[in-house]
């Protein structure tokens, strides 16, 4: 049986098994390559900090080591760890936070590493409605309409629809046409 | 089955073959960015040191705690503090946010490092307190700092200024919780030499 966040499941209960050091070397292989993928997902999707997305996808990766050896599709199952994390982060500080100390712009502590450019794409990326912003920061990922749709609890067609969306806002933001050209 | 990024920017995709690619561009360079501010190594040293935590954890005769929830509610409150403290490292700061921001940066440094080290049971008792500490002494020059600026430094109004002071006090006024939370923490268990939360 396999569950939808890629863990395979056992008796209906998530199957945990000891991590080893060849897991381990499989682990610090992922974690060079999608560290910083993950923290600039978890820092777009949720509007959290370097820092805080840093610790989210740190977390989902600590959160991997007893379930390693189960795991079909480790990728989209840290992902949606962090992503689901960060959410609950983000709906603990609302909760626990006077409303006129949350802030309205995420901290940006590597902002002078960043091109003109890249903030102007980004920015608008964050701008969109929460949604549409997900489903455009899972694709840039690369992760399947099907992956995207079980992660976030839509339907195919309102990912699709999402992204439609989303594209026709950033074609309008970003000053392009309808063929690409600005 | 993930898509590969040569297939999502192709001509087929459901919008301008130009937006897909300057978004993907944008990706890839927003991803390198990352990477460099990034301390990998430090970051997989820490996962490590959690593997090993948990091998140990599972020999025999040790002993499960179930104080997972005293972490997570210390850690909460450090998330809180990381959430208050925002500061834009723009390059059009009011000087009231240039001069604070140094001091702002530190703290933040200094809850992230209580954070990972907490989570990660790598602290004393000693050793955490000492970062609250470090936190304290780094808003209160930043509050004496911000004193200190001449009055002609400030805009008329000086609401900048007196934003940056409320927010220093703002998390002042929490850190003692903070400090108690991690007393009761570490006293609860018995044990100072580290984060009493085995997993």
């Amino acid at each position: 049986m396999v569950a939808d966040d890629g863990v395979r499941m056992s008796g209906g209960s998530e199957k945990l098994e000891v991590v080893n050091l060849a897991d381990f070397d499989a682990i610090a292989v992922l974690y060079e390559r999608e560290m910083p993928r993950l923290v600039l997902f978890v820092s777009t999707v949720s509007g959290l900090d370097f820092h805080a997305a840093g610790d989210v996808a740190q977390t989902a990766f600590e959160r991997a080591l007893p379930r390693w050896a189960g795991l079909r599709n480790p990728k989209a199952w840290l992902y949606r760890v962090a992503r689901n994390e960060a959410i609950a982060r983000c709906e603990a500080i609302r909760r626990e936070m006077p409303a006129d100390l949350i802030p309205e712009q995420p901290y940006q502590i590597s902002v002078a590493e960043w091109r003109d450019e890249q903030r102007e794409v980004l920015a608008c990326l964050k701008g969109l409605p929460p949604k549409q912003r997900e489903v455009m920061t899972w694709t840039l990922e690369g992760f399947s309409d099907a992956e995207i749709a079980a992660a976030m609890g839509l339907s195919a067609d309102a990912v699709k629809s999402n992204r439609r969306y989303a594209k026709a806002s950033l074609r309008k933001r970003l000053g392009l046409n309808r063929r690409g050209a600005r | 089955m993930t898509r590969s990024l040569r297939d999502w920017i192709s001509p087929r995709s459901d919008g301008g073959a130009e937006l897909d690619a300057l978004l993907a561009g944008a990706w890839e360079d927003g991803t390198a960015a990352v990477t460099r501010v990034l301390d990998i190594e430090a970051g997989k040293a820490a996962l490590l040191a959690a593997f090993q935590g948990r091998r140990s954890a599972r020999q025999p005769g040790h002993q499960e705690s179930a104080e997972d929830g005293a972490v997570a509610a210390v850690c909460g409150e450090v998330d809180i503090l990381l959430a208050i403290i925002t500061v834009e490292d723009q390059p059009n700061m009011g000087p009231a946010h240039s001069t604070v921001m140094p001091y702002l940066l530190s703290v933040r440094k200094f809850l992230i490092q209580l954070r990972a080290g907490l989570s990660r049971r790598g602290l004393t008792k000693a050793e955490a307190l000492q970062l609250v500490g470090n936190v304290r002494h780094g808003l209160s020059e930043g509050a004496r700092t911000l004193r200190l600026l001449p009055p002609g430094a400030i805009p008329a109004g000086g609401q900048e200024a007196a934003q940056l002071a409320e927010l220093i006090a703002s998390i002042l006024h929490r850190l003692p919780a903070l400090n108690d939370r991690i007393e009761r923490l570490f006293d609860e268990a018995g044990d100072t030499s580290r984060v009493p939360v085995p997993q």
